[in-house]
């Protein structure tokens, strides 16, 4: 940093230092705290309310709209499951969500997608970046899009999440031209990030000594020659440190055992009380995948099964943030990379299906209990509001208060939010 | 250290030199110039376009660094940095540059970089990452020159198991064409064209779906060969298929031959019907790739080995520019167009135009490169530029001046353009008029071809029975005929003129008959004549339609090469503008800089006037508060002295009174005494006057005494008035210096804040300005290492590659043990390099891989970005790596160092295995304090100051 000799050491100094590092991306000097330790708690509390967030849950394989958000009972296509009432007069979903359909007065349902894609990789990458997938372009998922969007520069924590069961962890390609800052950190079967936690090798003592050591060394170098890069390498430093102070958010442990009981001590229940509290700790974007739903065999037992675990904590997840106020401000999203076919196969499966079906959301700028367009008797194909996954990704932008329609600036170069070709679906919009 | 004289680096002194060169270049006078070596050229062209103060060359050891950083792709190790050091011999940067270029690193160095560069870190089921970057460094190895590798690349389609390396490209790529289009076109020709696949991109008007689908050309008939999907695929190529397109937005439909930005199109050759294949497709075959006679991404790869297109050289040189100097001529990289124009046009040029003169040597090219001052220039920006304003600003002027009028030129280059494009947008959509109607006058062809045929039909028929009644008519005529003169002949034949009779009744009946026939025929043959009109008439329509449409498309061919020629001339105006304009710009920017410096001095100068000020104030105050203190002290001491004199004063005033009382007392007595009575009363009275004397000259003093303490009197009261003034007095200043303490405090604070911006403005002024002089080679750039550089560099700096080192050497010595007293020869000992790099790459390169993960953009992208995410910082600062890497052990540097007992030597061999340079005075200081305090703590002081360096700034950037 450059000598200040001026510097008068006061509060104001530091904060405007502070601040400027900030938008810069920023330089050595002493390590800050977050948010918090800047701002009261009352005024901590208050940005937390006007900070939108949102949670994906992805039924990966494809989840059968038919048993769950759009079931046809009684017609050819229907299965053996029987439709339920919801919390919502008028409208029925399949009777494997009894929880969830408790839920539906703070949900919505969309029930005519057609994406007119019938892969897995091309369904999924229409649902989560509104784009169709060719060889020679690539877009951000919606995630990406929703950190950089909502970014919170003052964070060492990343803004976009994706809880797998099982991954390999590492940076993804999945924000683009947004830059790796936005590309989702995967935690591998919900573990917090790697090299998270100092090793007990390095005291508290020699990592503060070696970081003071670090940052005399840079002072020099900054007198010499200090460019945006510089900054941003010194500030990934405090950004980590920040992370580790707080790595206890990735911590399920911190929950109550009554939590943890309610949410379910398999992987997805365990998921969801870990995207609830990554939720509430300002991450902007949290991904859980629930898998599998490629259903091409027994589709009804694996349905069963299947959702039978999905439906409880999903159910806690919304009755939990509406309960906790979170639910205005956080979008909620249950999506897959497409439906499944209404013919039902010999082999009792149902096949892959991108025509007619349906998604689940709620919370922030969703319109709760709505359904948007529908399918004929027998599902076969939308009949009212088609809509495909660029309407879809404008609509979740405008829910969380993001103009979907605006560019990114990245470079000099003009990048829009979504996909120009399509238009966020008003009428859900609360 | 700057070099006092700057010499370039084979010993010639330059100075001379560049005074010449751009005295030269200044007035093109080419032979002369064409004498100099490259760099020289480089460096004149550059310092004939400088608008900035620049550093002289950088000090040894940044050069050092950024030339193993460079060409080798690491940092030097601590012994390398000490021999380079220790050599005080002129032209050693010239010999270090040599050496490197021909070492193992530089081979795979640059093969790292082309296939990150080619592939941008794409994993695909066909081509092994090693196999492809084996293929790549043997060709650095024995320096294939670049055209010879591009075509190598575009050529390869992976059929061959044994070379399957070179068609990674392709391959990474499941040979898609769209995917080929956008890569080949950013990647060798350096244009960006993706957007041009659906619509000519809004804002960059060079890039046009007709660029995109000329290279689209040579590449649509490719697509990727796997007839079994659990084997690896190859490429493969159609022998038909044609780049066709039709713009999103305006519905203009083209359709290319194959042809390179700047180019035609190619002549293609004309394959006969039946000849298309070399390898025919067999049905009953899958496995058998078929394999076309005439292959257009072979003309492609012909093109590229040829190496004649203008625009494929600037990418190339501009590409290998950017490896040397941090960014490129024209940047981003990907984007040639006139409006991102080169910082240097003619320096570009020059440098396409020599790398094809040296024959796509590209070691000789990166040799000059770094032979330049421009590469070889310190990173520091000038400390002051205050000094220089008035010479910038008048230099503003002139260049304003001259924007101006290059600027109307580009104009007017550009509306001609403009014009020339919508004629040829008229033709063209003329044309496309002319083909849309055609189907339409094609179908009323056929259709009044038909009405013709059906009408001659008609006619026809109707013509018959006209035809055959009518020969009647003339057979039974003739009859008639005959019998009439026959009844004439014999008249007196009853018979007979009743036979004529039936004869002419008969014939009359005919004659009425075929009369009406002819009347049918007639008309049907006036209808026939109808239809044939109409259809020579739209016969006509269609043979004009298509003789316009010839002419138009003939219009248009010739349009072609003047449009080239137009667009050629609009380029060269934009580009001159915008050189000018960039300089302008740059001096714009100098200026505002400078005026922040003297905004900063200024707010600063006002900080310390107010800090005087302040502390001036507060002396004030201490000394009056100090002053009040002291007065307040004399206060009681003078009522004191005071009360002391009034004291004396009552006394004196009591024995006054006593004394006029007693002399009262004595005359009274005295009277009632007889005076001179010599009797006891005359004794008496004596006595008594006596004694009134005596009290009379008491009295006396007492009257003297008063009057003299009157005196002290009148000054003590006159003391106490004037201390207690005194003190009203200081008290009244020390509050009105008190009151003046917070005002020019909050003076102070609105002054520093001031101070704090004005300081914040002119940093980022200045790295700003940094950007934009580092972005035109006036100062040297500040770069990002890349994933691959920082792994290797801090494997060496650690002592990992040493280690490794020693393992491999020891094992060539085993595997090619030397006899004994033979002396190794230059042969062996570059084989005892190659051996060593291949053995250290090998067991290191999954490290690589880890900070790949961490440190490079996703697969896919451009990998030039850079970003630093806290997951970076927390593998450095937690991970078991580098952790490991730290820990003594088998001579490596933390070992090494928790070996040396004195502090300079510690310092000295932390300071060059990590920096490459030697620790300034201030830091053997701190490292000797640190070492002092924590005396028993040796190696974690080793690790902990080792890992602080390894993580700072210097350490992750090039500079």
């Amino acid at each position: 940093m450059k000598k200040i000799d001026y510097a008068c050491g006061s509060e104001e100094h530091g904060m405007a230092r502070r601040n400027f590092l900030g938008t810069m991306a920023a330089g050595a000097g002493a390590m800050a705290g977050g948010l918090g330790s800047f701002v009261s708690p009352a005024a901590a509390e208050q940005l937390k309310r006007d900070q939108k967030r949102m949670i994906v849950i992805e039924l990966s394989g494809g989840v059968s709209q038919l048993e769950s958000w759009d079931p046809k009972p009684g017609t050819d296509t229907g299965g053996p499951f029987r439709a339920i009432p919801t919390s919502v007069p008028g409208i029925h979903i399949s009777e494997l969500l009894p929880h969830t359909a408790k839920q539906m007065h703070r949900l919505s349902l969309v029930r005519s997608i057609n994406i007119h894609e019938n892969d897995h990789g091309k369904g999924r990458f229409k649902m989560l970046t509104g784009y169709k997938q060719t060889p020679a372009a690539s877009y951000p998922e919606i995630g990406a899009v929703v950190a950089k969007g909502l970014d919170d520069s003052s964070s060492g924590l990343p803004g976009n999440i994706k809880i797998y069961p099982s991954a390999s962890g590492g940076r993804s390609a999945d924000s683009a031209y947004l830059g790796p800052k936005y590309g989702s950190v995967m935690l591998d079967g919900g573990k917090a990030p790697a090299n998270s936690a100092r090793p007990d090798v390095i005291t508290a003592e020699a990592d503060a000594r070696r970081n003071r050591l670090r940052q005399a060394a840079n002072e020099r170098f900054l007198a010499r020659r200090r460019t945006a890069y510089t900054d941003a390498y010194a500030q990934s430093y405090e950004q980590a440190a920040e992370l580790m102070a707080q790595r206890d958010i990735f911590d399920l442990s911190k929950e109550s055992k009554k939590d943890q009981e309610r949410y379910g001590s398999h992987d997805f229940g365990r998921h969801c009380l870990l995207a609830r509290r990554l939720a509430e700790n300002g991450i902007s974007y949290v991904q859980v995948r629930h898998s599998n739903y490629d259903t091409h065999n027994e589709n009804f037992n694996f349905h069963l099964e299947q959702l039978g675990e999905f439906d409880k904590p999903f159910a806690t997840l919304v009755d939990d943030l509406a309960d906790r106020g979170l639910l205005e401000s956080t979008l909620i999203v249950v999506l897959s990379e497409f439906g499944r076919t209404p013919r039902i196969n010999e082999r009792y499966g149902r096949d892959h299906w991108g025509k007619a079906w349906s998604i689940c959301l709620g919370g922030a700028g969703i319109q709760p209990g709505a359904v948007i367009g529908a399918t004929n008797k027998n599902g076969t194909e939308v009949t009212d509001r088609e809509v495909d996954g660029g309407h879809l990704f404008h609509t979740y932008l405008r829910a969380v208060g993001l103009k979907s329609n605006r560019q990114f600036n990245i470079d000099g170069r003009k990048f829009p939010l979504a996909n120009p070709a399509a238009e966020p679906i008003r009428e859900l919009l609360a | 250290m700057i070099q006092p004289t700057p010499t370039s680096p084979n010993g010639r002194t330059a100075g001379r030199w560049s005074v010449l060169l751009s005295l030269a270049v200044a007035l093109s006078a080419g032979p002369v110039i064409a004498a100099a070596p490259l760099h020289e050229r480089i460096d004149a062209a550059l310092d004939a376009a400088r608008v900035a103060p620049s550093p002289g060359l950088a000090d040894d050891s940044s050069f050092l660094r950024r030339a193993f950083l460079d060409l080798a792709g690491r940092i030097p190790s601590a012994d390398e940095a000490r021999a380079f050091f220790a050599d005080s011999t002129t032209g050693k940067r010239g010999r270090l540059i040599d050496r490197l270029l021909a070492g193992p690193d530089h081979a795979r160095h640059m093969a790292i970089t082309f296939d990150v560069t080619w592939v941008e870190r794409r994993s695909d089921p066909h081509v092994k990452a090693d196999v492809w970057r084996e293929f790549l460094r043997a060709r650095f190895e024995t320096n294939a020159p670049y055209t010879a590798l591009a075509r190598d690349v575009i050529l390869s389609d992976g059929a061959d198991e044994k070379d399957k390396g070179g068609a990674k490209f392709l391959l990474a790529r499941d040979a898609e064409p769209n995917a080929l289009t956008r890569d080949v076109s950013r990647m060798f020709l350096g244009k960006d064209v993706q957007c041009a696949q659906c619509h000519n991109h809004p804002r960059i008007d060079d890039y046009t779906m007709r660029e995109y689908y000329g290279v689209n050309a040579f590449l649509t008939r490719t697509h990727l060969f796997r007839p079994d999907t659990k084997k690896p695929g190859v490429v493969a190529e159609n022998p038909t298929g044609e780049a066709d397109y039709k713009s999103v937005f305006t519905q203009a439909e083209g359709r290319s031959k194959p042809r390179l930005p700047g180019g035609g199109e190619i002549a293609e050759p004309v394959v006969a019907k039946g000849g298309e294949y070399k390898v025919k497709p067999d049905k009953k075959n899958k496995k058998l790739r078929p394999i076309p006679t005439y292959s257009r991404r072979a003309a492609l790869a012909e093109l590229f080995a040829k190496g004649d297109n203008l625009q494929f050289r600037r990418n190339i040189v501009n590409r290998l520019w950017a490896h040397m100097m941090g960014c490129g001529i024209v940047e981003p990289v990907d984007f040639h167009h006139s409006d991102n124009p080169p910082t240097h046009p003619e320096l570009l040029d020059l440098l396409a135009n020599e790398f094809a003169a040296m024959q796509f040597d590209m070691r000789a090219f990166l040799r000059e490169l770094a032979l330049t001052r421009a590469y070889q220039r310190g990173f520091d920006l000038p400390n002051s530029l205050a000094p220089t304003v008035i010479g910038l600003e008048k230099r503003l002027t002139s260049l304003d001046a001259d924007y101006e009028q290059l600027s109307d030129e580009a104009s007017k280059a550009i509306v001609a353009f403009d014009r020339f494009k919508a004629a040829e947008e008229e033709k063209q959509t003329a044309l496309a008029k002319v083909i849309g109607g055609r189907p339409k006058l094609e179908k009323q062809v056929a259709e009044t071809d038909k009405a013709r045929a059906a009408a001659k039909t008609t006619a026809d028929a109707a013509a018959k029975p006209w035809n055959e009644n009518n020969t009647r008519l003339q057979t039974l005529a003739e009859a008639a005929a005959k019998a009439k003169q026959a009844a004439e002949n014999l008249k007196d034949d009853k018979e007979l003129a009743q036979a004529a009779a039936v004869f002419e009744d008969r014939r009359v009946k005919l004659a009425a008959e075929v009369a009406k026939l002819k009347a049918g025929f007639d008309a049907k043959a006036a209808l026939l004549k109808t239809a044939e009109q109409k259809a020579s008439a739209a016969k006509l329509a269609l043979d004009s339609a298509n003789a316009r449409a010839a002419k138009l498309a003939a219009e248009l061919k010739g349009m072609d090469s003047l449009r080239l020629a137009e667009d050629n001339r609009r380029v060269k105006a934009k580009l001159a503008a915008n050189f000018v304009m960039q300089r302008r710009d740059t001096v714009r920017e100098l200026v505002a800089v400078a005026r922040l410096e003297s905004v900063d001095a200024d707010a600063r100068a006002k900080v310390r006037e107010l800090e005087v000020a302040a502390r001036t104030n507060k002396k004030t105050v201490d000394e009056l508060a100090a002053r009040q203190r002291e007065l307040s002290a004399g206060l009681p001491v003078a009522q004191g002295e005071l009360n002391l004199v009034l004291t004396e004063r009552a006394a004196i005033a009591d024995a006054l009174q006593l004394a006029e009382a007693d002399i009262a007392q004595i005359a009274a007595d005295l009277g009632s005494a007889n005076v001179g009575e010599p009797s006891k009363d005359g004794d008496r009275a004596e006595a008594l006057l006596t004694w009134k004397r005596a009290r009379e000259g008491e009295l006396a003093g007492l009257r003297g005494r008063t009057d003299s303490t009157r005196a002290a009197f009148l000054q003590t009261v006159r003391e106490l008035v004037n201390l207690k003034a005194a003190i009203v007095d200081n008290d009244a200043r020390l509050i009105e210096a008190r009151a003046r303490g917070p005002k020019l405090a909050e003076n102070l604070t609105a002054a520093s804040k001031t101070a704090a911006a004005s300081a914040e403005k002119l940093d980022l002024a200045r790295i700003a300005l940094g950007d934009t002089l580092g972005a035109r080679f006036d100062v040297g750039g500040l770069t990002p290492l890349t994933p691959e550089q920082l792994c290797w560099s801090m494997l060496e700096a650690t002592g990992e590659t040493a280690k490794q080192a020693k393992a491999a050497e020891a094992e060539f010595a085993k595997k090619n043990p030397l006899k004994k007293g033979a002396k190794s020869t230059p042969a062996r000992e570059a084989e005892r390099a190659k051996f060593v790099e291949q053995y250290v790459y090998g067991k290191l390169k999954g490290q690589e891989a880890n900070f790949v993960s961490l440190f490079g953009s996703a697969a896919g992208s451009p990998q030039n970005a850079f970003f630093a995410t806290p997951d970076q910082a927390l593998f450095f600062a937690n991970g078991g790596n580098v952790r490991g890497w730290l820990n003594p052990s088998g001579g490596n540097l933390t070992d090494r160092l928790s070996r040396l007992e004195d502090p300079g030597a510690f310092a000295e061999e932390l300071y060059l295995s990590a920096l490459t340079r030697r620790p300034t005075p201030a830091e053997i200081a701190d490292l000797k304090a640190e070492l002092a305090a924590r005396s028993g703590d040796r190696k974690a002081v080793a690790q902990e100051l080792a890992w602080a360096l390894l993580t700072s700034l210097e350490f992750r950037f090039r500079h």
